[in-house]
């Protein structure tokens, strides 16, 4: 009978989940009806959801192409602005005078608008990809700064008092106190700057003269011929890498952090 | 009595000289603590209570190493307090549980050995017994964000055992939980101490906790502190829950509670 049982719990989960979605999905379905309507009297300014859908449906290879190279610069440019950000939260926590010499810098770049050196960036590092790898990097290293290092100083300081009354040394502390404090900290930070790499990837692709790949590459192209149902269909895909990457970024939290808050 | 080793030609165990302390910046200065006498021997249980900003928390912390005396010595076992902890000879229990919440109750526990290595510990029972004799035996892999308060204070005080410190340093462990459960903890902090009966210097601001706890009750005057009164409490251990409505209790709280008000008339 455990069968029947599981069976049972499996279909009532399913259907809660079911009723969870359902607003999402009906709002949906609105939204597109009515961009429908609009766009069937107005076929100039806006293209039908058809036919955005028709044109990733004909050429569903041409746009797994451009996805996949941003979604590559995504990935280069995160990890390595990321691992850099990371690196430095932890000198800068654990060297005040690092932080001093740094934030500055660090909150000037922050300022920036990035875009206004892509071009700059394709003369110094040539028709690469390599541009595109450093404005995404860019874009998404100083929130993921922020978040680690507040992370990094989250810890209680009781416990810190705890570990000074145990005589342990800061790489202790470091390794067994703050890194796995910081943990949520550096989830949430890669939830902000994983969707702000897309935008700098695909910034970079508009502005700088690189390989002709890209969904970035692909809008620009779509442009110049009046493309609009291309240019949409381009938009959407980058909608799904983001919904994508957040889900992505949800489920591996879950499973690394929600113990500690009783949630297991 | 092979009570551990050290310096035992003594009794001396916590030696507090004309301790002074105080807080802030030259100038603006606040005196916690000043000219501060007070000697814990070997295995004794001591309570120290006083009007609330006494510097209770601060004698604690000075004897934890936590905080560096302005002037006056803090020795343990006859060294330097600072050496003390470098040998890992100090099982501070603050507060707050301070658990880490991504560990596990045992993980909790072990973490005490897991740093400072090279500080000779001498165990007398493992995480596991420890946890089994405050009743925690069943909850050895749940995380503390899924524990009540009581037993997130009873793993802060297994984390305390769990290496063998030659002394332990409690700042108002039970404060932040209800009544009932104050009641069985100390208790059971009773039962796990006697096994061994290390030296323990206890806060509290609770009289009656302090009488059934203590061996010798120290009353600290407030603003700066200063040891008023010694109150020693001759009940024989084990001490049980019934004590705790004992006229034996009740008398020496009276005694504790008129030198907690001369205090208290005296500083205004």
């Amino acid at each position: 009978m455990s069968g029947t049982a599981l069976e049972v719990t499996e279909r009532r989960s399913l259907w809660r989940g079911a009723r969870r979605w359902f607003p999402a999905v009906i709002a949906l379905g609105f939204a597109a009806g009515v961009w429908q309507l609009i766009a069937i009297h107005n076929p100039l300014v806006l293209p039908t959801v058809s036919s955005v859908f028709a044109r990733l449906a004909g050429q569903p290879g041409l746009f797994a192409k451009d996805a996949g190279a941003t979604l590559e610069e995504v990935a280069v440019g995160a990890a390595a602005a990321f691992a850099a950000a990371f690196v430095i939260a932890v000198a800068m926590s654990e060297l005040p005078i690092v932080e001093r010499a740094m934030m500055p810098l660090a909150v000037a770049l922050n300022v920036t608008p990035v875009v206004a050196i892509a071009p700059a960036l394709t003369v110094m590092l040539g028709l690469s990809a390599t541009p595109r790898y450093v404005v995404a990097a860019i874009v998404a290293f100083f929130p993921f700064l922020i978040n680690a290092l507040v992370g990094l100083r989250s810890v209680d300081p009781a416990v810190l008092e705890l570990a000074q009354s145990l005589d342990a040394s800061r790489a202790e502390v470091l390794w067994r106190v703050r890194l796995p404090s910081s943990l949520p900290f550096l989830f949430a930070g890669a939830r902000i700057c994983l969707p702000l790499a897309v935008v700098g990837a695909v910034v970079a692709e508009l502005t700088t003269s690189g390989p002709s790949t890209g969904l970035g590459y692909l809008i620009e192209s779509a442009e110049s011929t009046y493309d609009l149902p291309e240019i949409f269909a381009a938009v959407l895909v980058l909608a799904v890498i983001g919904v994508a990457l957040t889900v992505l970024l949800i489920l591996a939290e879950r499973t690394l952090v929600a113990r500690r808050r009783g949630q297991a | 009595m092979a009570r551990d080793a050290g310096v035992s030609q003594s009794d001396e165990g916590l030696v507090l000289e004309r301790v002074a302390k105080s807080f802030g910046r030259a100038g603006r200065a606040r005196q916690a603590v000043s000219d501060l006498d007070l000697r814990v021997d070997h295995g004794r249980f001591v309570c120290l209570i006083g009007p609330s900003g006494c510097g209770k928390s601060t004698v604690l912390r000075l004897a934890a190493g936590l905080v560096k005396a302005d002037r006056g010595s803090v020795q343990l076992f006859g060294e330097d307090v600072a050496l003390a902890r470098r040998e890992k000879r100090i099982g501070y229990v603050p507060q707050s549980p301070a658990l880490l919440a991504w560990r596990s109750v045992l993980d909790n526990v072990r973490f005490p050995l897991e740093v400072n290595r090279n500080a000779p510990v001498s165990p007398t029972r493992s995480p596991e017994e420890l946890l089994g004799a405050l009743g925690l035996g069943d909850v050895l892999h749940r995380h503390p964000a899924e524990l009540s308060g009581g037993m997130q204070q009873r793993v802060a005080i297994a984390r305390a055992f769990a290496f063998g410190p030659s002394v332990l340093l409690m700042d108002e462990p039970f404060s932040a939980v209800d009544e009932m459960t104050r009641e069985s903890l100390r208790h059971e902090l009773l039962a796990v101490w006697q096994a061994d009966q290390r030296l323990v210097l206890f806060v509290t601001h609770s009289v009656i906790e302090a009488v059934v706890l203590a061996d010798e009750v120290v009353v600290l005057s407030a603003r700066p502190g200063r040891v008023a009164a010694r109150i020693p409490v001759e009940l024989t251990r084990p001490r049980t829950a019934e004590l705790e409505d004992s006229s034996e209790v009740h008398a020496v709280a009276r005694e504790v509670r008129g030198a907690l008000r001369a205090v208290t008339e005296g500083s205004r």
